[in-house]
């Protein structure tokens, strides 16, 4: 029994460096959205808006494209609020900036405005709060483990 | 009973698959993600005032994502692997090494011997399933708020549970059945993969693939009857045929 709770200790361990390692492998990878309107017109109580909303797996480098626009764009992350970019754009923007945090993130306008945009995110690293999930995963269960091998010798 | 169940947990060559089997799982399942987790939604609408924009985690491209990573095909086929040996190791390989002779002296009757053998290899199937699966939504989405209350509010998610456990019990009690028909461990090994993998190949929709198959588009129907059927009757099924041949016959 005891060896069984080492050998799930030990796959705890080597699952931290398995993740250790993946992101470095894949972080070539990149993710193209194709260029879609994005918009707001509002109207007295009435909003009528476009938005392009999409993953971001990892920390990585979003480059931006737009054309054929005018007002204020943002990118902001739906589940914490956050906005990572915001610019204003008269006729085209290229901007490239870093997104720290995996989520959905929506592209969309703040007032009127609208641009055809197209996006493509590369350069993938693990996120901050990833890097501490499993590094705690891994030191602990390397504590644990050792304490239980130590007590296996005695 | 419980001291053959310890025993059989303990046994260093399953320990070592186990080491072996959840940090592969778990890359596989992360690079899935990096490589092929791509969602993104256009979306058009009026509103009347500002309109919310908060987004649920079961609507938002992320759990479309979450679903489609476990939609791919080599996580399932690893898994299905590491179940196959492992049945293989503790319904066959005992009889090879010698030592089944040892366990059925023991005064314990032939059925809950299985049972008990059964039960190990249903603790070792789950871990290798759940434990990287869980370790990689711990991991890979860390920065979402309340992950998990909003995965298990998501009924979808849910029913990914279950398929991902009727594929376990399918791969098992399938190479249990073969395990116990065969007389030699790398045959069972080999006719295990060719009965369980050799359909996916093919694109027959025939299970275990068939439930990693429905995981984008027909989670709702997890307890319909016809999965209910490929996933709960037919394996109980093949674990009463494998009790009837250990009952039947002698150790070795």
């Amino acid at each position: 029994m005891r060896r069984f709770l080492a050998g799930v200790l030990l796959s705890l361990v080597l699952s931290a460096v398995a993740l250790l390692v993946v992101y470095p492998l894949k972080s070539g990878e990149l993710i193209t959205i194709p260029p879609v309107q994005v918009s707001r017109l509002e109207s007295g109580n009435y909003t009528m808006q476009s938005t392009l909303s999409l993953h971001i797996p990892a920390w990585s480098r979003v480059n931006l494209t737009c054309g054929n626009g005018r007002g204020q764009i943002y990118l902001k992350n739906v589940f914490t609020g956050k906005i990572v970019f915001e610019a204003p754009i008269y006729g085209s923007l290229k901007a490239s900036f870093p997104v720290p945090h995996e989520g959905t993130y929506v592209l969309a306008f703040r007032g009127n405005g609208s641009a055809i945009c197209s996006l493509v995110v590369t350069d993938f690293h693990a996120p901050e709060r990833t890097q501490e999930r499993y590094s705690i995963i891994g030191i602990a269960a390397s504590i644990l483990l050792a304490v239980m091998i130590r007590g296996w010798s005695r | 009973m419980k001291g053959l169940f310890k025993w059989e947990l303990s046994e260093h060559l399953r320990v070592s698959m186990l080491v072996a089997g959840i940090p592969t799982l778990l890359m596989v399942l992360t690079s899935d993600l990096l490589s092929h987790g791509r969602a993104f939604s256009y979306s058009t609408g009026g509103s009347i005032g500002g309109g919310s924009e908060g987004m649920p985690l079961s609507k938002s491209p992320t759990g479309s994502v979450i679903l489609s990573t476990f939609g791919l095909n080599h996580f399932w086929i690893l898994l299905s692997i590491f179940i196959i040996i492992m049945s293989a190791m503790i319904f066959r390989a005992d009889r090879e090494g010698g030592y089944a002779q040892a366990i059925f002296t023991l005064p314990i009757s032939k059925k809950k011997l299985f049972g008990t053998k059964f039960l190990v290899l249903l603790v070792y199937s789950l871990l290798l399933l759940y434990l990287p699966m869980f370790l990689f939504l711990a991991t890979a989405f860390a920065s979402v708020p309340n992950l998990f209350s909003g995965l298990f509010g998501w009924e979808s998610f849910r029913h990914l549970l279950v398929f991902a456990l009727y594929f376990a019990l399918y791969s098992a009690s399938l190479s249990v059945l073969v395990s116990l028909v065969l007389p030699n461990s790398s045959q069972a090994i080999m006719i295990s993969f060719i009965l369980i993998l050799l359909p996916s190949f093919l694109g027959l929709n025939l299970p275990p693939f068939s439930f990693v198959t429905a995981i984008p588009k027909y989670l709702g129907q997890a307890f319909s009857s016809g999965y209910v059927l490929q996933g709960v009757v037919v394996p109980a099924v093949f674990v009463v045929l494998s009790l009837v041949l250990v009952e039947r016959r002698d150790v070795v």
